[in-house]
């Protein structure tokens, strides 16, 4: 059987015929029988032909991007920050004489709190009580 | 049957490999809980050797002993466990404490990680004793070198401490210079004559408190161990950044005084 390509479906059958090798005029073509120079047509690949790994990698690169799509998502809630981050406030203006004193009282009263938060005798980093004399 | 089993594959391998991201971190409050953990367990195996040992003391069989000798190797395990978990949390706490600068923090993690690594080696050689002999020595070296696990600890709770109060100077002279920068625009006149001196009153406050700090830092230094015997160095520490504390109390007092005017 000879493969013949084909350019066009539309086109008719003795415009689909591009030249058969040997063949030089209509006598020897007629005497070709019928069934060798049946056109066929070359398979296409189809869905079921294609390799399976091929589906399976793909996949598997879907599941591993699900995956760390998950994780990031579950990260972000557990450190609670937006997903979106936050436009940065627009430097105030200078702020007036009275605002600024105010300011620093806030943090004059804040250090003081802090410096009396300070506790010296915090004992949880003491050694444990341990039996030095084990033996039998 | 087959179509799903090796996507359920890949997908088994896939969640294996992302198992890190999942992996919480080892921090102090965790090893806090690990040494909480240990420190009972070893607890309750020290009721049980003292059990055996005067159920051996009396009795004198081969029975009791055997069981002495077995608890007490189970006990020397345990109280070298407990010891090594500590040490693990006085290093992470360590780490995760914000301290002053002019504290090496690194030099002392070392010497933790180095008894950790001590206490750690010795699992194998004191799962072999099966003597009274060997129980005995093995049991005298952990307790010839645990007195470097006390001044250690005592270091580190003093550096703990004395970084702290590093930290809280710094805060005190950043809030000082801005105080006396607004204090600049607020004083004028008469008052203007008194800033100088005023600041030279403040100032002299976190110096002293800075020199009280420095002083806690050069005991906390000289810590040594004289024949197993530790020097209390903690309570001095305590003393010498109690007084910087006071200082920088007397610092916001003043402070206080001189926005209010």
């Amino acid at each position: 059987m000879i493969a013949i390509n084909a350019k066009k479906k539309s086109e008719p059958p003795s415009m689909m015929v591009q030249g058969i090798e040997g063949i030089d005029s209509e006598e020897e073509m007629s005497a070709i029988p019928p069934e060798a120079t049946k056109v066929t047509k070359l398979p296409r690949p189809s869905f079921r032909q294609f390799p399976k790994i091929y589906i399976y990698i793909s996949i598997f690169a879907i599941l591993i991007v699900l995956l760390l799509g998950v994780i990031a998502f579950a990260n972000n809630m557990k450190n609670n920050r937006p997903m979106i981050p936050t436009p940065t406030p627009a430097p105030l203006s200078p702020t007036p004489v009275a605002s600024n004193s105010a300011n620093i009282n806030e943090r004059v009263t804040k250090f003081k709190q802090d410096l009396g938060n300070l506790d010296f005798y915090d004992n949880r980093l003491d050694p444990p009580q341990v039996d030095l004399n084990i033996k039998l | 049957m087959k179509k799903f089993l090796v996507p359920a594959l890949l997908f088994l391998i896939a969640s294996k490999l992302s198992f890190p991201l999942f992996a919480e971190e080892f921090n102090a409050e965790k090893a806090r809980n690990d040494y909480l953990y240990n420190l009972e367990v070893y607890q309750q195996s020290h009721q049980e050797y003292v059990r055996t040992k005067q159920a051996y003391y009396t009795y004198r069989t081969l029975v009791t002993k055997t069981e002495a000798i077995n608890t007490a190797v189970d006990l020397l395990l345990k109280r070298e466990e407990m010891v090594r978990t500590y040490l693990v949390m006085l290093r992470l706490s360590f780490l995760e404490t914000p301290l002053s600068a002019d504290i090496n923090k690194q030099e002392w993690v070392s010497k933790c990680e180095i008894l950790e690594a001590w206490l750690e080696s010795r699992k194998p050689k004191i799962e072999a004793v099966s003597t009274i002999i060997d129980i005995n020595k093995v049991s005298e070296e952990f307790e010839g070198r645990f007195a470097e696990v006390t001044a250690l600890s005592r270091q580190m709770s003093g550096l703990v401490l004395a970084g702290e109060m590093g930290l809280m100077i710094e805060e005190g002279a950043k809030v000082k210079d801005d105080a006396i920068s607004q204090l600049k625009t607020t004083w004028t006149g008469d008052k203007a004559r008194y800033l100088e001196s005023f600041i030279a009153q403040i100032d002299e406050k976190i110096s002293l408190a800075l020199d009280k700090k420095n002083k806690a830092l050069t005991v906390i230094s000289g810590q040594a161990i004289f024949d197993n015997e530790i020097k209390d160095t903690l309570s001095p520490t305590r003393s010498l950044l109690i007084d910087s504390q006071h200082y920088l109390k007397e610092m916001v007092l003043l402070l206080e005084e001189g926005i209010s005017e």
